[in-house]
């Protein structure tokens, strides 16, 4: 059970202050727990720390790791940047898009995976490379990627 | 700070230890190319178009934002900086939308200019044009992000001068745009529509919501009476924008509206002397209220209602202080209501009939008009707002020489106007209009500054304070103010309205009377006004607003022959009943 957006912004406060540095820990909180940053957490942590709502809705939207709309109860991010394109993870995203029967930046009719493409997520050495929530795995292939996802609830 | 030495182009110069390269540029006389740099804003550092060469630096430098060093060697326009720049210049060209004669900034964009000064007629960079995205039509302002690149000018005008900051990067890398909180419509945030964040674009990204187009239809309509009225500030704002040098220029205006087939060219003046009477019977009022009578309700400090934004702005910020606010409407609503009733009557025109136009320094002004309360004549009280910048437009179609034209003067009823109306157009002038008048109605004598100028409240502090102590024998009826000192406050842009407001919430402030006015300078520095604008700009505007002042034969509301007509033949009193009926409103609540 969940914490309402708005009790979690007051104990993020809490631990980490309402200066313009605790931004990102806050939103991290919220993000983690909710799975996103609904619009009411974003005016919560701005009234909090005394910015404008476009402020926090700038920062939220210059890391890819914080959504503004609901996920999945799993996220599957995949590094579309050049040495994971070169090791071929084009070929993993058409495999989890076949599987899962959705574009990449959508989440599954039933609320279980949300596929989305990431920049470098520094393992460069070990490509084609995901982040299955938190976890990575690497040196994928289309067989492996299957068998993820067969894995996750 | 000490001086130091440097070398500027192989020219030794002594500059201030601590400014920037580009600042002792400008002391040594030596133009850098800029864009993102604004004299009104912080330093942003990231359009990359003021680059230049530091011997024995192994890149450019950034001028705007990099101090000189003792000794420091710079080479402003060497074969390097200047292939750096045109490089900058075609990469900014390449993601922008390069249809310059249908944008409203051709011939007065900062990059159009920078491309021709710095020869720039092919682009290997360019790929295909962007197409045009009008992504924004609020009553105000409108956007085209495909002419934006990304200097944020607008972004620090709305956050540091403003305190509203609606606008903001969104996104990242290639695919940042500006934007607002969930991407909404400046309808839906809190923007004030001041227009700063358009007077300070290099480009054509951010523009009026123009209405040209109707009130020509209007003009051309034989049907139509058309009646145009003229803010104080589009006076000394006018001849600068048909590119003539900033100076006030009502008499070749008047003829130039009169010029392009208007019916009656009236001033917004004549209410602004209104607004005085009104609002200076209602301040007195209030202090009898809360000094005779002890009526706890009555909200002091009584603050201006005249402009627009700032009026949106309180309404989002501080909703709990609306009834210190003055219920009076701003001049150009006066005018307009007045217009369909009043001045219907004495021309003998069918109100219907009347299109009611107004020529303002200002954005918000549009947003205004649009208001539902705006409707007290049974019309639409104001049809059509244009600013300073549009009527230069029409009258540059309409193929006028200003700079050739005879002066003329106002038609009558609504012509009229006072110095102290003027001055409406500079931060501090309502005030020092309004003392003017209000202390001759409670003590029978002039205000005693020299020439009737009221130095304290005048000049370009963000906040003005004064304290004007009241004598001991007093009008009949206002003995309560004998001795009474007055305390006044004056705020200019919308960052020291908020340092006021705060003051006034916490109980820290004890002023009677406040001006705001939501744009640096007053109105002179509106979002209608010319583009560009700074500090020196401003300064000298406000130099024609004060010598115009001087030079009128009235320099006090009341004494306005064609307002004391219309409180005889109309109004009858002030705060009266037809007053409230026309000239006052209320104010909401807004998220």
């Amino acid at each position: 059970m969940s914490r309402n957006p708005q009790k979690i912004v007051f104990d993020a406060v809490a631990k980490y202050g309402s200066g313009r540095e605790a931004v990102v820990q806050i939103l991290t909180e919220i993000n983690r727990e909710l799975g996103y940053i609904p619009e009411e957490s974003i005016v919560a942590v701005a009234d909090a720390v005394g910015v404008s709502n476009a402020e926090i809705y700038s920062v939220i939207s210059f890391y890819s790791f914080f959504s503004t709309e609901p996920r999945g109860r799993n996220i599957i991010r995949l590094c579309t940047t050049i040495s994971c394109e070169m090791k071929g993870s084009r070929e993993i995203l058409e495999t989890i898009e076949a599987e899962l029967g959705i574009k990449a930046g959508a989440t599954t009719p039933d609320g279980r995976i949300t596929l989305e493409t990431t920049s470098c997520i520094g393992l460069c050495d070990q490509a084609p490379a995901i982040l299955v929530n938190d976890t990575p795995h690497t040196r994928l292939t289309p067989d492996e990627t299957r068998r993820i996802i067969a894995g996750l609830e | 700070m000490p001086n130091i030495s440097v070398k500027i182009n192989g020219t030794l110069t002594s500059v201030r230890e601590g400014i920037t390269i580009l600042e002792a540029c400008g002391t040594a006389g030596v133009e850098i190319p800029t864009l993102c740099y604004h004299p009104d804003l912080s330093l942003a550092g990231n359009c990359r178009m003021c680059l230049v060469e530091v011997e024995g630096w192994r890149t450019l430098a950034i001028a705007c934002v990099t101090p000189v060093i003792p000794n420091m060697v710079v080479n402003t326009h060497s074969k390097k900086v200047r292939h750096a720049r045109r490089t900058v210049l075609k990469l900014l060209l390449a993601s922008h939308n390069v249809n310059c004669p249908e944008c409203e900034r051709n011939k007065n964009c900062e990059l159009q200019e920078l491309a021709e000064k710095h020869n720039i007629t092919s682009n290997e960079y360019q790929t295909s044009p962007k197409p045009e995205s009008i992504e924004e039509v609020s009553p105000g302002i409108m956007r085209d992000n495909s002419r934006c690149i990304m200097c944020t000018r607008c972004v620090r005008t709305c956050e540091e001068l403003q305190s509203v900051a609606v606008i903001k990067p969104v996104g990242r890398s290639s695919s940042v745009t500006i934007s607002t909180f969930m991407d909404r419509s400046l309808n839906d945030v809190p923007c004030t529509q001041c227009g700063q964040c358009v007077i300070r674009c290099p480009t054509g990204a951010l523009f009026e919501t123009s209405e040209v187009r109707p009130v020509w239809e209007a003009i051309e309509n034989p049907d139509k009476f058309v009646v145009f009225q003229t803010a104080p500030a589009v006076r000394v704002g006018l001849a600068e924008a048909l590119g003539l040098p900033i100076d006030r220029s009502t008499g070749q205006m008047v003829a130039a509206i009169r010029g392009m087939g208007v019916d009656r060219v009236l001033d917004t003046d004549f209410t602004a002397d209104l607004t005085i009477i009104e609002e200076g019977h209602e301040l007195i009022s209030r202090l009898k209220s809360a000094l005779v009578d002890g009526d706890e309700s009555v909200a002091l400090p009584m603050m201006t209602s005249c402009s627009p934004g700032w009026i949106k702005f309180i309404e989002h910020k501080y909703p709990e202080l609306l009834s210190n606010v003055s219920t009076c409407k701003s001049p150009q609503q006066m005018f307009g209501a007045l217009a369909k009733t009043y001045l219907a009557g004495k021309e003998g025109i069918d109100p219907a009939k009347i299109v009611s136009v107004s020529i303002m320094p200002c954005t918000a002004k549009k947003f205004e008009k649009e208001r539902p309360e705006m409707r007290d004549s049974g019309y639409k009280d104001v049809d059509y707002v244009l600013t300073t910048r549009e009527l230069a437009r029409m009258i540059d179609e309409a193929g006028i020489d200003f700079e050739k034209i005879t002066e003329e003067k106002f038609d009558r009823w609504m012509g009229d106007s006072t110095g102290a109306a003027v001055i409406f157009g500079a931060t501090g002038g309502v005030m020092e209009a309004a003392l003017r008048t209000a202390y001759e109605i409670v003590s029978g004598q002039e205000i005693p500054f020299d020439g009737l100028n009221i130095e304290p409240v005048r000049g370009m502090e963000g906040i003005k304070e004064a304290a004007i102590t009241m004598p001991e024998r007093m009008a009949t009826g206002f003995e309560f103010l004998a001795g009474v000192t007055l305390k006044v406050a004056v705020a200019h842009g919308l960052a020291n309205a908020k340092i006021l407001m705060d003051k006034v919430r916490s109980g820290e402030a004890d002023y009677h009377f406040i001006e705001i006015m939501a744009c640096p300078g007053g109105c002179l520095g509106g979002g209608g006004q010319p583009i560009p604008t700074s500090p020196e700009i401003r300064q000298k505007r406000t130099e024609s607003i004060y010598a115009e002042d001087a030079a009128l034969h009235f320099r006090k509301s009341h004494a306005n022959p064609e307002i004391q007509l219309l409180y005889a033949e109309f109004l009858k009193e002030p705060l009266g009943h037809k007053s409230h009926e026309l000239l006052h409103t209320h104010y909401i609540k807004r998220d």
